[in-house]
């Protein structure tokens, strides 16, 4: 019993591990910029006090009532009309509208904690008056002649959530192609270790060859070879190989110049170093399992006349499809997420998605609503093929500690 | 022309042989059965039949032609293995029709051969099912009618039922009999452990010991001229008691062993006895009890009595036995000695 507890809490810890930062990230990212710097994102579903500083209507605005001058509007209004002019003049999506009740205020952006709302107090030798729903009236004795004064009120703001930070993200280009770029990517990364290491698993199981288990040796001993070791020397082929491509085409005429510099970071590079890379764990994986399927079953293909090609594609694939898909989704995350690779040996202008929001922590250092809606749209991705392949990833990380499994 | 031929098969596992010089002649039509303890090389030899196993050395012909690197797909036989095998992502008609498909034969005569097949076996209304949704027996027809779709020239059996409970085991050895009954021309080679099976399925038995043949013939002829003491032992339940010579009250064969079945003792006076002995067991099976005895000498033995006996353990038992169930083995060479 105290036993089940414990693994329950053990659980429920691990499940709030995962959770909490995935949902603070999804909440962060669907908020504006205010309440995602100014509160934690645990207080996005309750009503906050939010410091503004808003700016008045000055002398163009002043209206002769009786025997005073008097400046009359509401902060909100006017706030959100300009902020949603801008955004439209900026090409932007819409703003996030400013709304909620004036908690207290004061005559600058620095105290806004003087007065509570419906008090009056001296501006500027005038009676500002600020009342909950933001309206304002401000009465003089003589004419006003001055521009509008910034006022520092303490907005009591209730929840607000919206998709700005996403449109903007994909409005802004940068992301849409990185998220094409990272699927151009991840898509061959990883389907292309998935079938040389099925092929190689049949065969490191089922065909009888010299040097066989020498070989599988040596193939799981690169298991340990640690990926920094080969980026120098991985990297240097790729541009030999690029300079003895271009003098090739260049001497059989088939470029001149400046076009025969063929580049050394190419997304073909990269299909080839996650395939690399990728591969010994792919068939040690594959090769355990495929090993484990029962030999009567080889032998029945082979008596019914199959050639090994025909049990592999026949029997073998269809039967370890459990394995292929889990290796598949270990390939797919790692490949997706990976950012030293893709900055090492990937091109230099079109980006992969964790180098492309790399860059815009430095562009948007400030707004971290709108870094989490990028960092979102990366993480959906993944998150969309293990949930959807959760049953076969399950399964094969079984394959071969359970038989038949 | 015989079927099947085997001359001085051996075959060597790195430093160790497991086949001995086995030759064999298998004539069309015939139902062999390869038995024999476990370890002694029985399914060993029906996989070099198969072409699943190189053969070492010596000779396999199959008709007429010699068989030693012909792949297993062309060497026109068909096996049923212990497991069934069945290709598990696959329906019952697909498994079935495997073997056509590889050899790409035209769609319409797979659909036809593999219903005829399913017809025989009852497996029609099971056609579209995978072999998940079907019982075990069922699972074994599939199997075997995987076999006769392909209609080879011989069918390999290799422990076929012993993944089977006892009550389906006797059902479907009824329906193997059957089946080799409808097909007189094809020859079957089937392998178990259990010597049950061999007496009631084959023409011919084969009795394998660590991977030497002891003896060949029908299932008669081994029960009643058992070649050595080891077939006398192995076929027959219970199995066949060996005397020394000094276990035994007449003394006329000073260097010979003396098999007699537990059957074929019978009560006698202590004059007329041939052995003598202890009661000390005795397990009573309704049709008949099975007595176990000692002689003075300490030789274990077994009685088979009609039905119950009453005598009290401890008791001493006097038998005799009819001189011709007698079987006389030579005491170094085990050989029979007649």
């Amino acid at each position: 019993m105290a036993r089940r507890i414990i693994a329950s809490l053990l659980l429920l810890a691990l499940v709030l591990v995962w959770v909490v930062p995935f949902g603070g990230l999804l909440i962060t990212s669907a908020r504006s910029t205010k309440h995602a710097n100014e509160t934690g994102f645990w207080t996005a579903f309750q009503t906050n006090e939010i410091g503004y500083s808003f700016k008045t209507k000055g002398k163009e605005a002043v209206e002769r009532i009786g025997d005073d001058w008097v400046i009359k509007g509401n902060i909100f209004d006017e706030r959100n009309a300009a902020d949603q002019d801008l955004a439209a003049q900026n090409n932007e999506p819409k703003t996030f509208d400013i709304h909620g009740s004036v908690a207290r205020f004061g005559s600058g952006a620095a105290n806004p904690d003087v007065a509570a709302p419906g008090e009056t107090i001296d501006i500027r030798d005038g009676q500002f008056t600020l009342h909950e729903n933001g309206d304002y009236t401000w009465v003089f004795e003589t004419e006003y002649t001055k521009s509008g004064k910034t006022i520092g009120v303490r907005v009591a703001h209730p929840p607000q959530f919206g998709l700005r930070n996403y449109k903007r993200a994909f409005a802004d280009g940068r992301i849409p192609n990185a998220l094409i770029n990272s699927f151009i990517v991840t898509i061959p990364a990883t389907i292309i270790p998935v079938m040389i290491a099925a092929f190689a698993a049949y065969a490191f199981s089922w065909l009888q060859f010299p040097g066989r288990d020498l070989l599988l040796g040596i193939v799981i001993a690169l298991l340990v070879v640690p990926l920094q070791l080969a980026f120098i020397p991985v990297l240097s082929i790729y541009a030999n190989l690029a300079d003895w491509a271009g003098d090739l085409s260049a001497s059989l005429g088939w470029c001149s110049g400046q076009e025969c510099d063929y580049p050394a970071k190419t997304f073909s590079g990269l299909w080839i170093a996650h395939t690399a890379f990728g591969l010994p764990l792919a068939i040690f994986l594959l090769r355990n399992y495929i090993a484990g399927l029962p030999r009567e079953l080889m032998e029945s293909a082979r008596l019914d006349g199959a050639s090994h090609l025909q049990i592999f594609t026949k029997l073998v694939l269809p039967l370890s499809l459990p394995a292929l898909a889990s290796y598949g989704i270990f390939q797919f995350l790692w490949v997706w997420n990976d950012l030293l690779v893709a900055l090492i040996l990937g091109p230099t202008s079109d980006l992969v998605l964790p180098i492309e929001i790399q860059k815009q922590i430095g562009t948007f250092k400030s707004e971290l609503e709108r870094l989490n809606a990028s960092a979102f749209i990366s993480m959906i991705v993944p998150l969309i093929v293990f949930l959807s392949m959760q049953k076969y990833f399950v399964r094969g990380l079984l394959a071969g500690s359970v038989k038949g499994g | 022309m015989s079927a099947l031929t085997l001359q001085n098969i051996d075959k060597v596992y790195g430093k160790t042989q497991v086949m001995h010089d086995v030759s064999l002649d298998i004539e069309q039509g015939e139902f062999v059965v390869f038995v024999g303890p476990s370890g002694c090389g029985k399914s060993t030899l029906l996989r070099m039949i198969a072409g699943l196993e190189s053969i070492s050395a010596g000779t396999l012909f199959i008709g007429d032609k010699k068989m030693n690197n012909v792949p297993a797909s062309k060497r026109g036989i068909a096996m049923v293995f212990q497991s069934y095998a069945l290709y598990p992502h696959m329906s019952v008609a697909d498994n079935m029709g495997f073997s056509l498909s590889i050899a790409k034969t035209p769609k319409q005569e797979i659909k036809q051969r593999v219903a005829a097949a399913a017809e025989i076996l009852q497996l029609t209304p099971y056609l579209n099912r995978l072999p998940k949704a079907l019982s075990g027996g069922q699972r074994q027809r599939v199997a075997i009618g995987r076999a006769i779709v392909r209609e080879p020239d011989v069918f390999l059996f290799d422990e076929p039922l012993s993944n089977l409970d006892a009550e389906l085991r006797v059902s479907t050895r009824r329906e193997i009999a059957n089946l080799k009954a409808s097909m007189p021309d094809t020859t079957m080679i089937y392998v178990t452990h259990d010597q049950v099976e061999a007496m009631t399925l084959a023409d011919k038995i084969v009795v394998l010991r660590d991977g030497r043949v002891e003896q060949v013939g029908t299932p008669l002829e081994l029960y009643d001229r058992p070649r050595n003491s080891f077939v006398g032992q192995f076929i027959g339940s219970p199995k066949m008691n060996i005397f020394g010579s000094g276990d035994l009250a007449v003394q006329n064969w000073p260097h010979h062993n003396t098999g007699i079945r537990p059957e074929h003792l019978e009560p006698a006076t202590p004059k007329t006895a041939i052995v003598s002995g202890t009661l000390e067991f005795v397990e009573k099976l309704g049709e008949y009890s099975l007595a176990y005895l000692r002689t003075a000498t300490g030789c274990e033995f077994t009685v088979k009595f009609d039905r119950s006996i009453n005598h009290a353990i401890g008791k001493e038992l006097h038998f005799k036995a009819d001189h011709n169930n007698l079987h006389q083995f030579d005491s170094k060479t085990m050989l029979r000695v007649d």
